[in-house]
């Protein structure tokens, strides 16, 4: 081999070898090993993430419509709570959904037992995002799409902690049919007081793709969202919205979700804030478990 | 065409058996569920490169001071395995012991093929390695990227809504396909590949360039892999190993042992022997060395020491017959216990085991355990004897790189292996010595680098006639 051929040879294992350096998936989404972990309720909060920052977004001039208790569904899986109408009330299918040809129930009588978060085998994980689909399992997200729909011991490596101004998350493609409803699990959290019911007003966004990078936001506003508060990590509430409430159709890229903190029986007590730049004595966030798409995870058309 | 390739099958027989055969043991490496199957093979190829009176069984039995520790090692651990996978275990076992006999018989009857034969086989085996060790890497760096282990350390990414510290993996080719492993088994191909380049300092270059070219080049890249994650602790060990290596071939030993080294190497065994036993006695009466300010100065050694402290700590609170037999893995009081990993899997988080010698004890007990401590010497003897051989020219230099091979294999399992080297199936257990490629490899580099049967016990016989 002379030299000349050596060199080409060289290059020629040298470029795709860079070329390939230059991927990297795996360490394109860090963090610190604490980060958005530990800490007072304030220091982890997920805050100032969205996915749609610089991008074309379009929305209605109008005001967002607000949505009061009898439009959404709150309560523990099944059962309602605060007198509105609970997610099997909402939404019976998803309930009474059973694997094709098999005889395993997707959904346990007990929402939220240890047992009920094992894989494939409850509600959570049969349903969740990265269930039906593992691109969804890639990155800090993937600890509201995973199917774990409370705490199990695993504190805040289970949630997301947001402040009022939320976050806005892309999906990592566009979903042709996502069904007709939305279902999360959440609860509230304070560094301040004991176990209550918190009542906030959620805004929730939902980002259409109208294809060559541009997009429509429509937000509704769900008015007296009752959250259990510094109630146990097992006790979260599971909120179903009907995808109706939204006027415009379409794959749907992404969601948003910010709140307004309102009525807090310990507010007389405490200075409490849901900001994270405010320094008060105690904060508010609300924990996001599980945000998922059962008709297209379960493909109930 | 199919004539010429037949004609090439027939005159390369031993080269493509050596490729495969490595193959197959690299590949088994990392592979729960197939690996006994794998390692089966080495039966097969045994059969195919047996010719009549190369190894005789009665030279064996007179030798098998040499082979007991192995053979023992793939007996022992039926019961553990059976509680783990279920009477399916059974078949597996015999699979792994026809493997592992097998794989010795390979290495006995390579040895004893023509010099050209054996340097081809060799070549052919060190490409086999070193291709499933090049697949491994590109894969690392296309999805990590050079130097990731020190470049993002303390970090972590999300996978399924669950924490992993990215310093602490790659990505291995195995049966499954490219999975991502703890760094430490990564690690482990590269280092076998990486250490036994040492014995081309044996090597006469002259009229074997190309075979100087082709395993230099597998050496390297086993250190490339190695220094491009980089993994630090491996490429000390690899320094310490170079250094013994050019110890035994430059320093000019003397035939008889000087009087001040014997009685100095006596003082350090004896320190080493009282140490062991010390370790051996705070264990056994349930004495934890993480416990006591002062024992945990003494053993300050995480990697190697609490391991063993524990786990056999957990054999004896498990009772005589865990003692005798090993642990039963799924119960609590046998020291592994379960904990919950964000509800989903489930993991044995009580012993870390990343040590050949407390994984044995725990899947085949005392016997297992005293087998894997036994490869040490057998290791240190094996190695020794090749060094003095092939530079007083009894023996060529590849069995001086095979022997190496082997102690390299004994020293980072003893060091850095993983019982647990799924990252993203934590429960998956790989045995160190039931169904593991490296284990076969191990056996198989024994088998090889074993001295001469007409040497006499432990090699010393011929050397004493040679010198009156």
């Amino acid at each position: 081999m002379n030299r000349r051929n050596g060199c080409l040879l060289a290059l020629s294992l040298l470029v795709p070898a860079l070329s390939l350096t230059s991927c990297m998936d795996r360490v394109q989404e860090l963090y610190g090993e604490d980060e958005y972990l530990r800490g007072p309720l304030v220091d982890y909060y997920f805050t100032g993430r969205d996915d749609f920052e610089g991008r074309e977004v379009r929305a209605n001039d109008v005001l967002p419509p607000v949505i009061g208790e009898d439009g959404y569904a709150l309560g523990d899986m099944d059962k309602a709570a605060h007198g509105r109408p609970s997610p099997r009330d909402l939404f019976p299918e998803w309930f009474s959904w059973m694997p094709e040809g098999g005889t395993i129930s997707a959904y346990h009588a007990e929402a939220h037992s240890m047992e009920q978060s094992y894989l494939g085998k409850d509600f959570g994980r049969t349903a969740s995002l990265s269930a039906k689909d593992p691109s969804f399992a890639d990155g800090i997200a993937s600890r509201i799409y995973d199917g774990q729909l409370s705490c199990h011991s695993y504190h805040s490596k289970a949630f997301l902690n947001l402040d009022q101004d939320g976050m806005a998350l892309m999906f990592p493609h566009a979903i042709e049919e996502p069904g007709d409803g939305i279902l999360m699990s959440l609860r509230g959290g304070s560094d301040v007081g004991g176990a209550r019911d918190v009542s906030v007003s959620v805004n929730l966004t939902l980002y259409l793709d109208l294809g060559e990078g541009t997009y429509f936001a429509e937000t509704v506003v769900l008015e007296d969202v009752l959250l259990h508060t510094n109630d146990g990590g097992e006790n979260v509430s599971f909120l179903a919205v009907p995808m109706d409430l939204f006027e415009t159709k379409g794959p749907l890229a992404g969601f948003g979700l910010s709140y307004e903190y309102r009525e807090d029986p310990l507010s007389s007590e405490y200075e409490i804030s849901a900001k994270a730049e405010e320094k008060t004595e105690g904060h508010f966030g609300l924990l996001l478990y599980e945000f998922t798409l059962p008709g297209w995870t379960l493909g109930i058309s | 065409m199919i004539e010429k390739s037949k004609a090439f099958v027939l005159s390369h027989g031993k080269e493509i058996l050596s490729f495969l055969g490595l193959f197959l043991l690299g590949l088994a490496f990392s592979s729960p569920t197939f690996g006994p199957v794998l390692v089966a093979f080495e039966g097969i190829f045994a059969l195919l490169l047996y010719r009549k009176g190369a190894v005789s069984g009665r030279d064996v039995l007179r030798h098998l001071y040499w082979f007991l520790p192995v053979l023992l090692l793939a007996l022992l651990p039926v019961i553990f395995q059976v509680k783990i996978t279920g009477y399916l275990a059974v078949f597996l076992w015999i699979f792994n012991i026809i493997g592992v006999l097998g794989a010795v018989l390979v290495g006995l009857m390579a040895a004893r093929e023509e010099e050209k034969t054996r340097e081809r086989m060799i070549a052919s085996g060190a490409l086999a390695i070193a291709l499933l060790v090049l697949i491994s890497f590109i894969a690392t760096l296309s999805l990590y990227g050079p130097l990731h282990a020190a470049l993002y350390k303390d970090e972590v990414y999300y996978w399924e809504g669950m924490a992993f510290h990215v310093a602490e993996e790659a990505s291995l080719l195995t049966t499954s396909g490219i999975l991502t492993v703890s760094s430490l088994e990564y690690s482990f191909l590269p280092f076998l590949l990486a250490a036994s380049g040492i014995a081309l300092l044996f090597l006469d270059p002259r009229g074997k360039r190309l075979l100087l070219g082709i395993l230099l080049s597998c050496s390297f890249l086993g250190f490339l892999v190695l220094a491009l994650l980089p993994n630090v602790l491996a490429l000390i060990i690899l320094l310490a190993f170079y250094l013994a290596g050019l110890a035994l071939r430059f320093i000019p030993w003397a035939a008889r042992t000087p009087r001040w080294l014997g009685v100095l190497m006596l003082v350090v065994l004896s320190l080493a022997l009282a140490f062991s036993l010390l370790i051996l006695f705070l264990a056994f009466t349930g004495t934890d060395i993480y416990g006591s300010g002062f024992l945990r100065k003494l053993f300050d050694n995480q990697r190697f020491m609490e391991p063993v402290n524990r786990s056999i700590q957990a054999v004896s609170s498990s009772g005589i017959l865990g003692f005798l037999f090993g642990l039963d893995p799924f119960t609590s009081s046998g020291g592994l216990t379960f904990s919950t990993w964000n509800g989903g899997y489930t993991y044995w988080n009580e012993v870390p085991l990343t040590n050949l010698q407390a994984s044995s004890f725990q899947e085949g007990g005392i016997l297992a355990f005293l087998s894997s401590a036994w490869l040490f010497l057998v290791a240190i003897g094996v190695c020794y004897w090749a060094a003095r051989d092939v530079r007083s020219g009894k023996s060529p230099w590849d069995r001086a790189l095979v022997s190496i091979f082997a102690m390299a294999w004994v020293l980072y399992a003893s060091l850095q292996m993983d019982a647990f080297p799924f990252v993203r199936q934590p429960t998956a257990y790989l045995s160190p010595t039931f169904g593991n490629g490296g284990f076969a490899l191990f056996a198989l580099a024994l088998g090889y680098g074993a001295p001469p049967f007409d040497r006499g016990l432990l090699g010393f016989e011929k050397e004493r006639e040679v010198l009156s």
